[in-house]
């Protein structure tokens, strides 16, 4: 069995990819669907069925319209205008009807719905009406709860208001015309911008637009690959369960930055915790701030959290050096990865040079050795070689 | 011996019958009861409004005082059917104003309602007492604003679910002084605010107001004016339920619930804190029904804590969600481990069937259950599993309804369901992965959707997820007797799925599938059963357009519609080209002559 970037599997047919383009909404925190990384989910959605076994292979891997349908792409620089765009495709989705499963498929239990449902129109079947209500919510985190996550007392609650109490201020809010532009500012980037706030309605939006004014495509593609490695950090320090991880969010975390906000009071805050309106009320600036630095405003201490392996730790910041010093190339580097897939159906280990003095060795065999046929593409760099570079 | 009854007698004994499929039967024995019959009936209920048109009712039943119309196919609910297809309730309005209908009740389900059929609604019927929207759109609040002012006799004003247009207008002020008559009035859909004064004089005046549901802008002291004026009230709407917990206003909404010992039926929470939850506990031991769908401000601690109260509940809407773990990972600032992952996720998946074991422990009269989820974005989204579905139907074997969003299901959780509850009428599964399949075996969910259809002989409705293969269609096929309406998605190997269930199922009425492999030849087949159901949906499976013109030609009493979206507005598409979506349903009239562009009826 094909170890499975599902490059042997996916779409049947040109006609496949349009239709399915077609298909594929926005997600609502604004990223396209297909830009979404997953592990695991078996599926070939849509029209472009998962059949169409291994004779996608050559085709299939330059340029967009491929064979393969936005499932079971490899990334390369031709899709990263905005977001990046990957995909699953079914896991060894080799052949047959695009229900065809293989015993290997339990990465399906380690997609998150979240990123399934996300890329299909129309799933879960939840009234649009209620979808609108509900989902365009802000998203409230109340000290209470993290309470009832860990149990641990320790928590820091002190920086943290209660979401809902004061309805004074939502009623005032509904009276005031504010103007609503408010500067926003990156680490890192000397010249800022400026949001205008009025203009949504919800976290959702704004992280958004926020997404769309900050992250340029070299940032996105360095994204990308951290989020890869994020995955394979995930991976092998834990066993079991897979479990995916969205791919860089302002709101979420997952990303190197966090959205960040002063209040009338002058205080740093976090975006994200209190109701929608009532941040609206209090909001003097943003800014996006590196995640390292933010740290401080977290409420769980890591002490909550099972100790995060070194080894894992050491890749990533040993990566975001990597990642700095030659994003621009990655794309490259990810061409010879498949190049050399494709020459020598091997997935055992490649190496690639990039700007003649940076030397990558791609390992695959520890995922390989699994019996879990990852179907994305995950880079990782041996921390021996890393050394190097430090 | 029949023909020596008076007709005044049939009339009589036919006022007893009252559900349509009944009236329907009775029709259906002679000519002399056909025609007593279509004279009596008050209430018509048209499941399908293209399947006939208005005039025909009208001229079938010309005594109508009550009708019931559904517009669009159930999947446009998930934005598969674009807007304007059409379902525009406009024409059976003005039908019924040109033939001097009384009407006195309309209930609409996802129809298009524009403001002008309100008005003319309202004013073309002076005896109209009830109107009942969901799921429709296209109307705004100058619309109700006219039926306030209009309607002089209005009891019922209920809105589910709709989309409306917020137009700012006073229309809740628009019902005159002299209208003391409202039983119902719902407007928990509506985003604007209403004039507080207003509305509690209005309550003051309907001293028969039995439900209220209230929106989200009315503010929670007029809340408590309103519960103090209206004791009476069953079904409560809290709209908000946000205030501080130590004020004044709150210390008197918990006297005012106190003192509403009529309420049955709890819903809104819009915007809640948990902490002012305690408020309503005093309600929650006489409580029937509970809905928290829309409270997503309501974690499962609190939610537990609740439920405990509420041991008389039968019916039960609740989202569990957790958002936590997006935060856990967020404040970590650097990735979580697997162990990590799965450890936090142990703990959520069991506060959400924790949440469901509270329900299972204390609500033993429960019927109906709904779980949605409330957040699909989250990392790592836990909510609740198949143990929590096994909790359930340990706990409640009165339970005849689900609807349940889970993360992951088992063969074994759904075999031991079907064991514990035969008595399901709906039984809607939806995995938030759609083929996802057993968390355990990883094999096919075929069996555990076997047991169920096989244990529950009542089933009318079903909706199943998740991985299965043709052998679940098998089943259904076998052991579906009664049922009525089957949700097909991402699910089959073949055409043979399809052909088990279309032999299989006899009172099949709704078939609706989507991206799933069915193709010409299990469409073809039997072409005559489509007359004997409402409708088939078919959307990105495998049939082909060729098949689509076969069908129409054989049968010419079905619609047979093509919804092409974007591209391809080809003036011939290939006969092989396959289609997007089909909708094909039965009808008496013929193509409809509202279809806009981008529907073709073949």
């Amino acid at each position: 069995m094909e170890p499975s970037l599902g490059l042997g599997g996916g779409g049947t047919g040109g006609g496949g990819v349009g239709e399915q383009t077609a298909m594929m909404e926005k997600d609502y925190m604004g990223m396209s669907k297909e830009a979404e990384l997953e592990l695991g989910l078996g599926l070939s959605l849509g029209n472009s069925g998962a059949g169409g076994g291994g004779g996608g292979g050559a085709a299939v891997v330059k340029g967009k319209g491929s064979a393969w349908g936005e499932y079971g792409r490899i990334l390369t620089a031709k899709d990263f205008p905005n977001g990046f765009s990957c995909g699953t495709s079914g896991a060894a989705n080799g052949g047959g009807t695009k229900r065809e499963r293989a015993a290997t498929d339990g990465v399906d239990e380690g997609c998150t719905a979240a990123a399934v449902s996300s890329q299909v129109v129309g799933w879960p079947p939840i009234r649009s009406y209620r979808m609108n209500t509900l989902f365009s919510q802000t998203k409230t985190s109340n000290v209470e709860e993290n309470k009832g996550v860990g149990g641990n007392e320790n928590n820091e609650k002190s920086n943290k208001k209660i979401n809902h109490g004061n309805d004074k201020n939502d009623a005032a809010l509904k009276e005031r015309g504010h103007l609503g532009f408010v500067k926003v500012n990156m680490d890192g980037l000397p010249i800022g911008r400026k949001v205008d706030l009025n203009a949504h309605k919800s976290y959702e939006t704004l992280a958004k637009t926020l997404e769309e004014m900050f992250f340029k495509p070299s940032l996105t593609i360095r994204s990308c690959v951290t989020y890869a490695c994020l995955m394979l950090a995930a991976i092998e320090s834990g066993g079991g369960k897979e479990q995916s991880i969205q791919p860089p969010k302002l709101l979420d975390g997952s990303s190197e930055f966090v959205l960040t906000y002063e209040d009338k009071e002058g205080d740093w805050m976090l975006v994200g915790d209190v109701p929608w309106g009532m941040f609206f009320n209090t909001v003097k600036r943003l800014r996006i701030m590196r995640t390292s630095e933010a740290n401080g405003l977290g409420l769980l201490s890591r002490t909550l959290l099972p100790k995060i392996s070194d080894p894992v730790v050491q890749i990533r910041r040993k990566l975001d050096f990597l990642l700095h010093y030659c994003s621009y190339h990655i794309s490259t580097l990810i061409e010879q990865v498949i190049d050399y897939r494709l020459k020598y159906d091997n997935w055992t280990a490649i190496s690639g040079v990039i700007r003649n003095d940076v030397l990558f060795h791609f390992n695959f065999s520890s995922f390989f050795s699994t019996q879990v046929c990852l179907p994305i593409f995950i880079a990782t760099f041996s921390p021996s070689l890393l050394s190097s570079f430090s | 011996m029949l023909n020596y009854f008076p007709e005044e007698v049939l009339e009589h004994v036919f006022d007893f019958v009252t559900s349509h499929r009944d009236r329907n039967a009775v029709s259906l024995v002679c000519k002399s009861w056909y025609s007593v019959e279509r004279f009596s009936r008050e209430k018509v209920f048209i499941g399908n409004c293209y399947a006939v048109n208005p005039e025909r009712v009208i001229a079938r039943f010309p005594r109508v005082r009550s009708l019931t119309l559904k517009g669009k196919p159930h999947f446009a609910d998930f934005n598969l059917v674009p807007p304007d297809w059409g379902g525009y309730v406009y024409p059976w309005i003005e039908a019924m104003a040109k033939h001097g209908i009384n009407l006195e009740e309309l209930r609409l389900k996802r129809m298009v309602v524009s403001d002008e059929s309100l008005e003319l609604l309202a004013k073309s019927f002076p005896n109209f007492k009830s109107l009942v929207l969901v799921s429709c759109e296209g109307f705004t609040t100058d619309g109700l604003a006219a039926i306030a002012s209009n309607c002089r006799f209005l009891r019922e004003l209920d809105l589910q679910e709709n989309e409306v247009d917020d137009r700012k207008g006073q229309w809740l002020s628009c019902f005159p002084d002299s209208c003391t008559s409202l039983i119902s009035l719902n407007f928990a859909c509506l985003k604007g605010e209403v004039n507080a004064a207003a509305l509690e004089r209005l309550v003051a005046r309907c001293p028969n107001l039995r439900s209220l549901r209230l929106n989200h802008a009315v503010p929670l002291d007029t809340l408590q004016k309103i519960l103090t004026q209206a004791p009476q009230l069953n079904d409560l709407g809290t709209g908000s339920f946000v205030h501080d917990p130590d004020s004044e206003t709150c210390g008197k909404l918990k006297n005012a619930m106190k003192k509403c010992k009529s309420i049955r039926s709890l819903s809104g929470f819009l915007d809640v804190n948990a902490r002012c939850l305690p408020a309503v506990y005093p309600i929650c031991t006489n409580l029937t029904s509970l809905n928290l769908s829309y409270a997503p401000g309501i974690y499962s601690n609190d939610l537990i804590k609740l439920i405990c109260h509420c041991k008389k509940l039968e019916r039960l809407w609740v989202c569990f969600f957790i958002k936590l773990i997006h935060y856990t990972y967020f404040f970590s600032g650097v990735p979580l481990s697997n162990q990590g992952l799965n450890w936090i996720m142990q703990i959520l998946d069991t506060i959400g069937d924790k949440g469901l074991g509270a329900v299972a422990s204390t609500c033993k009269e429960l019927q109906e259950l709904r779980v949605f989820p409330s957040d699909l974005y989250g990392v790592g989204n836990a909510g609740v599993t198949e143990e929590g579905l096994v909790a359930i139907s340990a706990g409640c074997p009165k339970l005849n309804s689900i609807l349940y969003f889970c993360q992951q299901m088992t063969n074994a959780a759904l075999i031991t369901v079907a064991k514990n509850c035969p008595n399901f009428i709906r039984f809607r599964l939806c995995t938030l992965n759609p083929t996802i399949p057993d968390a355990v075996t990883n094999l096919p969910l075929d069996e555990g959707f076997g047991a169920i259809v096989q244990s529950c002989k009542g089933l009318k409705r079903l909706s199943v997820s998740g991985l299965l293969t043709d052998q679940v269609f098998l089943y259904i096929g076998m052991y579906a007797e009664q049922l009525e309406m089957l949700s097909i998605a991402f699910a089959g190997d073949s055409d043979k799925g399809m052909l088990y269930v279309l032999n299989g199922c006899k009172k099949l009425k709704k078939l609706e599938i989507r991206d799933s492999p069915f193709g010409n030849v299990a469409l073809l087949a039997d072409v005559g059963k489509y007359e004997t159901m409402r409708s088939l949906w078919m959307s990105s499976c495998e049939v082909t357009f060729g098949a689509c013109k076969t069908l129409a030609e054989k049968m010419p009493r079905l619609n047979v519609e093509i919804i092409n979206e974007g591209e391809e507005i080809e003036a011939s598409p290939d006969d092989r080209h396959r289609v997007e979506k089909m909708y094909l349903y039965r009808t008496l009239v013929g193509p409809r002559r509202d279809a806009p562009d981008f529907v073709w009826t073949l």
